[in-house]
């Protein structure tokens, strides 16, 4: 009977992160339903960080062995199981961050972790996708859930209006990155990502406004995703509004998913039109440095700071991208992760810092961390150095990477806009430290709400990543050489 | 290759012209008053006084059950596609079909169980 | 052992120190800390000797040694080791750090005493100490960029160690952003040679270098100049001194090693230490040296008529630095690490007995307000006047032989440099008259209040502490200093390490008499032989022409300064008056701060006003008010002025955005 049945032919294997990942969604959802409360607090989490862990091992057994599944719509190659692992400790993480907050409560726990699921799945997609119908299927996977994941916190305004301004604004640029598909398939005449860049350097398609334009609409929405000036502003106040662990969530995985696949886009098909697009991301590399620093300056906020930053980070990531050569992918694929695991770093301490205290999200709050929790004023530490590209951090070495390809890559200009964006960046990293570590909090502040341990180990693992990855980088930057290496020899 | 883009263009403006034109006709045509009565400045409908008045709410269950029959109404329609091509796929369809039929009632039973059914 | 092991030590024991202290700062109880830090100093300083006697029995051709502790990444592109470059300049410095931060640690043992930050203050200066020996060992752009980040960071961290007072923490801030300016001046020097030779190795681009770039190519002079500017912020050269004379809010000991004998020399040996690239760069030499020039006058100006007593010392070291800068960038590198040595000395000398004053006046550093001090504190006189003396350059102290060295060496080379000659002995005359117009204030005339509670046998202790600076009332908590104040020559550890430092600020010259033992010249020649400036012959004529104007003009300054503050008490307020524009100029400071306000300050914070009128108000408290970080914080209530939270205004800007894509690639094609 089995034998029978005339089937497509499935690559189980190469396929199996997805279909793990949805199953446990699924599974995820349901398992929100039943038994009591007291089951359900540590059943669902539970099964989504099983979930998590199978996808991750099914992802690393793919490194090496690149492969294109379902109709050519995928895409499974280094590329993908590096990001695809970054989204999914991500997704993992900002589960073992919201294990103690009470606000999925409201609307359930099986929710809150198969949206967070769902989104990672739209995730793998995106960053896997072949397709020019792909992209917008994994993008689109990808945001609702988010909207919703912003507008958890029912009961707090600043989190339904985050969710709501993600969700209107969001879909501007959604449209925006249809709209620039559809004109790059009606140029091209093709949907598939191989066949679109044979077309464009067989018929010499460069000079079509067409694919100009659709090209720039492109760039246009997944900058919008990852937040990129001018097109970053809806980031402070849905980072700030949203529930922390979703904007830890935000500000790693989202930003790795959009890079991801901007990269396969600009230096797959596109890569013959490099004289056009480099321009372009160029300046939007600039403008997102500048926008992004001086907003991050005076910000009393940490969470609204930590937007800013972000906004500053994408501007360097993308100087990895502008020179498009195995050099420059290689340095932002390594930059990403770094910066990843610093922003992972310097959430958890917000969180717990929220947790323990009233005004923890404020910059207020962290005065007098240093002497009340040295531990996390530690970590907390290590990642603005990091983030602000200070040794002996990972974040010097990627940003080090970022500037030598750069400079080596004939953007002269660009690694001086970095250096310059870095040395504003001071102000305000070295601001929190200096906040932390000398003044003064009231010291009659006892924390009321025991300390989460789970939490500190978080920031503590994410700080001592962020150490090794500045001492020992050679390792890991050859890694992201490989990944750089499959991107630029597979088209 | 502008050329290409001339029909669009006459398009475009032949659409300007005949909905500015219809918008404007009423005004040119019609008897004309300067009293702005009530029923004019009303919604139109059908000629009747309206029902329903500004501010009125709909009970949030409505609009859950209507969204849910929506949903699942619309789901049923990628069987379609199906059926024409069944031939050709054979019993693999016939799989495919009953794992899509299997995760709508997953979905129907989680709205089931969240309440999202009862008229509250 | 072996040479490298030895070096590998002098980063080693610091780096522990600071560790142990920073760890253990909750456990450390009384002076641990203090033995603790200064023990892994001199350890340092010991492995320091060790490497000296290793290096000097090898052959002198192979001198230049590099050690690679570890491949740091080696891979895309990237070829950045850690390594360290030990050679005769790298182990003149580290034996000058290492050992007058020996002294300064056993110093700071009984000055910081009664400071509730004891332990974080010694954690701090092993640092620093660490810090600064990476930078004078890096052995490629890379780490000496990062030293060179890292000791601006510590000494950011020292000069706002009393974190509590609002001056101290603003000098610090201001220290600091003077100083990120200039570390990014190296970044950016440094990735134009590493551009240009694609090598990051220094002896490698050192090599690289004169076949890339031909004499005053371009592109090396402006990385030079850039890495001029690294060398002129870190070295508080004019126009990026500003910050040096604030940093006094420091404790003295961190004055004494940070902000005279250490740190600020740092420009002296990146330029030293560039010497190669520098030479090519004939265009930015003179530059360094021209500013060197001005920086020595204009100091020395600023240095007759400051009141302060730290300030007059932090005057008095930028114009000694200029000294070095104009040497080492017209090429006289012997002379100019001969000055900086006995520099180190005689003005760490200098800030350790005016740390005993300012102890014995609770404090207050005014020197309006001092005066009487010689009898009762005899010692703390003595080590002044050996300080005075070598710092006027009066024979035969070490500051006599330095200072006339670079003289020698700019008048030998002849040209233009002649200027530059007749600078430093129009410098020299000035040094001396400020020099002893501090001391003879200080120390004699009437004796003040304080002096003469302490000839009846007791410290002078304020009622109530207050900050000197502006007056705010202090507790004695943590962040401010302690409770008590300590005299300099009544306490051992103190007086030892101002006696060990006055014997070598008396004889340090005997290294290096011209025509009797040029050791320091031979001890570098490795380093330096392939200079073509570097051991000229000397004009035995001009050697002893200049010697003798140097003294004289020393004793000259001295004797005016005796007439005008000693003699016939009075005269100053009639000078003042006679001449009262110069006055005005030099007593604000040649109006640097209100310049850089005017030029730079102003026009940021003007544009800043005018996006915050147009385009949305949003109120950021005191964002235009003076200093470097208003200009950043303009730009910043700019920037998020655009941020109205209206979704519309969002919704709309990602169109206009995707709009002026679309437009630039259609104009593209």
């Amino acid at each position: 009977m089995i034998a029978a049945i005339k089937a497509p032919l499935i690559d189980w294997s190469a396929l199996a992160p997805f279909t793990s990942l949805t199953v446990g969604a699924v599974v995820v959802l349901i398992a929100g339903l039943v038994g009591s409360a007291r089951l359900r607090s540590w059943l669902v989490p539970g099964l989504a960080l099983v979930t998590l862990a199978v996808t991750a091992v099914e992802l690393l057994s793919r490194w090496n062995h690149p492969k294109v599944i379902v109709s050519e719509a995928l895409r499974v190659d280094n590329l993908t199981v590096t990001l695809g692992l970054l989204c999914v400790g991500a997704a993992a993480f900002a589960v073992i961050l919201s294990l103690r907050s009470d606000t999925e409560e409201g609307v359930g726990r099986g929710e809150y972790h198969s949206l967070l699921l769902f989104t990672t799945i739209g995730m793998l997609i995106l960053i896997a996708a072949n397709d020019l119908v792909t992209i917008f299927v994994g993008l689109e996977l990808l945001s609702i859930p988010l909207y919703v994941l912003c507008a958890t916190e029912l009961r707090r305004e600043h989190s339904l209006e985050a969710g709501l301004k993600y969700l209107i604004v969001g879909s501007v640029g959604s449209a925006t990155l249809l709209y620039g598909l559809a004109l790059i398939y009606g140029a091209t005449g093709s949907t598939s990502l191989p066949k679109i860049g044979v077309a464009i350097s067989d018929t010499g398609a460069l000079t079509d406004p067409l694919l100009l334009a659709g090209m720039a609409l492109a760039i246009a929405g997944l900058s919008f995703k990852a937040s990129a000036a001018p097109f970053h502003q809806w980031t402070p106040d849905v980072y700030e509004g949203a529930p922390t662990p979703v904007t830890t969530f935000m500000a790693t995985a989202t930003k790795a998913a959009a890079l991801g696949i901007l990269l396969r886009i600009l230096v797959g098909p596109l890569l013959p039109a490099v004289d056009d697009w480099a321009p372009v991301i160029a300046v939007i590399a600039t403008l997102s440095i500048v926008v992004g620093n001086f907003g991050a300056l005076g910000q009393d906020s940490l969470k609204r700071m930590l937007a800013w930053s972000s906004v500053a980070q994408v501007g360097y990531l993308l100087a990895g991208l502008v020179v498009a050569t195995s050099l420059g992918i290689g340095a932002l694929v390594f930059y990403l992760v770094v910066y990843a695991v610093m922003t992972l770093a310097a959430f958890a301490v917000v969180i717990e810092n929220e947790r323990t205290s009233d005004d923890g999200e404020r910059l207020s709050g962290f005065a007098g961390l240093g002497r009340r929790r040295p531990w996390l004023a530690g970590a907390m530490t290590v990642s603005m150095l990091s983030l602000a590209g200070l040794p002996p951090t990972g974040g010097f070495i990627g940003k080090l990477a970022i500037i030598n390809a750069d400079a080596s890559g004939g953007w002269m200009w660009l690694a001086i806009v970095l250096v310059l964006g870095s040395l504003v960046s001071l102000g305000y990293y070295l601001r929190v430290i200096a906040t932390m570590w000398m003044t003064e909090g009231s010291a009659e502040k006892t924390p009321v709400v025991k300390q989460a341990r789970e939490i500190v180990a978080v920031a503590l693992l994410a700080a001592a990543v962020t150490i090794a990855a500045g001492v020992l980088p050679s390792w890991p930057l050859e890694r992201a050489q490989d990944v750089g290496q499959t991107v630029i020899s597979s088209r | 290759m502008l050329n290409s883009y001339l029909p669009a263009i006459v398009f475009l403006l032949l659409g300007g012209v005949v909905g500015t034109a219809f918008a404007l006709m009423n005004g040119i045509f019609g008897p004309k008053t300067n009293r702005r009565s009530a029923s004019k400045t009303s919604p139109y409908e059908c000629g009747l006084p309206s029902d329903v008045q500004q501010g009125f709410r709909f009970g949030i269950s409505f609009y859950m059950i209507a969204m849910l029959f929506i949903l699942f109404d619309i789901e049923v329609i990628f069987l379609y596609p199906i059926a024409v091509k069944l031939k050709e796929f054979g019993a693999f369809a016939l799989v495919e079909t009953s794992i899509f039929v299997a995760l709508l009632f997953v979905g129907f039973g989680y709205v089931w169980r969240r309440g999202a059914l009862s008229w509250r | 052992m072996s040479l490298t092991t030895y070096s590998w030590l002098v980063l080693a024991f610091p780096l522990t120190g600071s560790i142990i202290l920073g760890l253990g700062h909750k456990v450390l109880k009384g002076k641990t800390a203090g033995a603790i830090g200064t023990s892994a100093i001199l350890l340092s300083f010991l492995s320091g000797l060790g490497a000296l006697r290793s290096l000097q029995s090898r052959p002198e051709e192979s001198r230049q040694v590099v050690s690679s502790l570890w491949t740091y990444a080696q891979t895309g592109g990237l070829d950045v080791q850690f390594s360290i470059l030990v050679d005769p300049l790298s182990l003149l410095m580290v034996l000058v750090v290492a050992g007058v931060s020996t002294l300064i640690h056993l110093y700071s043992v009984a000055y910081i005493a009664s400071d509730e930050g004891y332990v974080r203050f010694f954690a701090y200066l092993n640092f620093f100490v660490f810090s600064m020996l990476m930078l004078v060992l890096a052995g490629n752009l890379i780490l000496l960029a990062v030293g060179w980040g890292l000791v601006g960071a510590a000494s950011y961290l020292l000069i706002s160690f009393w974190y509590r007072r609002n001056t101290a923490t603003k000098a610090g801030i201001k220290a600091f952003v003077i100083n990120v300016v200039g570390d990014v001046g190296i970044v950016l020097g440094a990735i134009v040679i590493i551009q240009g030779t694609g090598a990051v190795d220094l002896l490698t681009v050192f090599a690289k270098a004169p076949q890339v770039w031909h004499t005053n190519d371009p592109q090396i002079v402006v990385g030079c100049l850039l890495l001029l500017v690294g060398a002129f912020a870190k070295s508080a050269q004019v126009p990026f001194h500003t910050w040096l004379p604030d940093a006094m809010e420091g404790p003295t000991p961190v004055s004494a090693l940070i902000h005279a004998a250490t740190m600020v020399t740092a420009g002296v040996y990146l330029i030293a230490r560039m010497h190669p690239l520098f030479q090519i760069a004939t265009t930015a030499s003179d530059v360094g040296a021209i500013g060197g020039a001005v920086t020595l006058l204009v100091a020395a100006t600023i240095g007759l008529v400051v009141t302060d007593l730290k300030r007059v010392i932090a005057y008095s070291t930028m114009s000694q630095i200029g000294y070095m800068i104009m040497a080492v960038s017209a090429g006289v590198y012997g002379a100019g690490l001969f000055h900086l040595m006995t520099h180190a000395f005689f003005k760490a000398l200098l800030f350790m007995a005016a740390g005993s004053v300012i102890g014995a006046m609770a404090g207050e550093q005014n020197l309006d307000r001092m005066g009487g001090f010689r009898k009762v504190m005899p010692i703390t006189y003595g080590c002044f006047i050996v300080g005075g003396l070598a710092l006027s350059g009066i024979p035969p102290f070490s500051g006599f032989f330095s200072k006339d060295d670079i003289l020698l060496g700019l008048g030998t080379q002849g040209g233009w440099y002649w200027a530059l000659y007749v600078a430093g002995y129009v410098g020299a005359l000035m040094t001396a008259i400020y020099t002893f117009r501090m001391i003879f204030r200080a120390f004699h005339g009437e004796p003040c209040e304080e002096a003469q509670s302490l000839a009846d046998g007791r410290l002078f202790h304020a009622a109530e502490h207050r900050n000197p600076g502006d007056g705010t009332l202090e507790d004695t908590g943590v962040g401010y200093p302690g409770a008590k104040h300590h005299i300099a020559e009544r306490s051992p550890s103190m007086s030892i390490s101002m006696g060990v430092l006055a014997i070598l600020a008396t004889i340090g010259g005997v290294i290096q008499l011209p025509k009797v033992t040029n050791t320091l010249d031979h001890f570098l020649h490795p380093t330096f032989s392939d200079s073509p400036k570097f051991g000229l012959a000397i004009d035995y004529n001009l050697m002893a022409i200049g010697m003798v104007i140097g003294a004289v003009l020393g004793l000259l300054g001295i004797y005016i300064a005796w007439m005008i503050w000693v003699k016939k008490p009075g005269t100053s307020a009639r000078i003042q008056a006679r001449f009262a524009l110069p006055y005005k100029l030099f007593s604000n400071k040649w109006y640097f701060d209100e310049i850089i306000a005017f030029l730079i300050v102003r026009p940021f914070a003007a544009a800043g006003r005018f996006f915050q009128r147009t385009v949305e108000r949003v109120v950021v408290d005191g964002a235009i008010t003076a200093g470097p970080i208003s200009i950043a914080r303009a730009s910043s209530a700019a920037v998020r002025s655009w941020q109205s939270g209206m979704l519309r205004a969002y919704a709309a800007a990602v169109i206009v955005g995707a709009a002026l894509l679309v437009l630039y690639l259609m104009l593209q094609a």
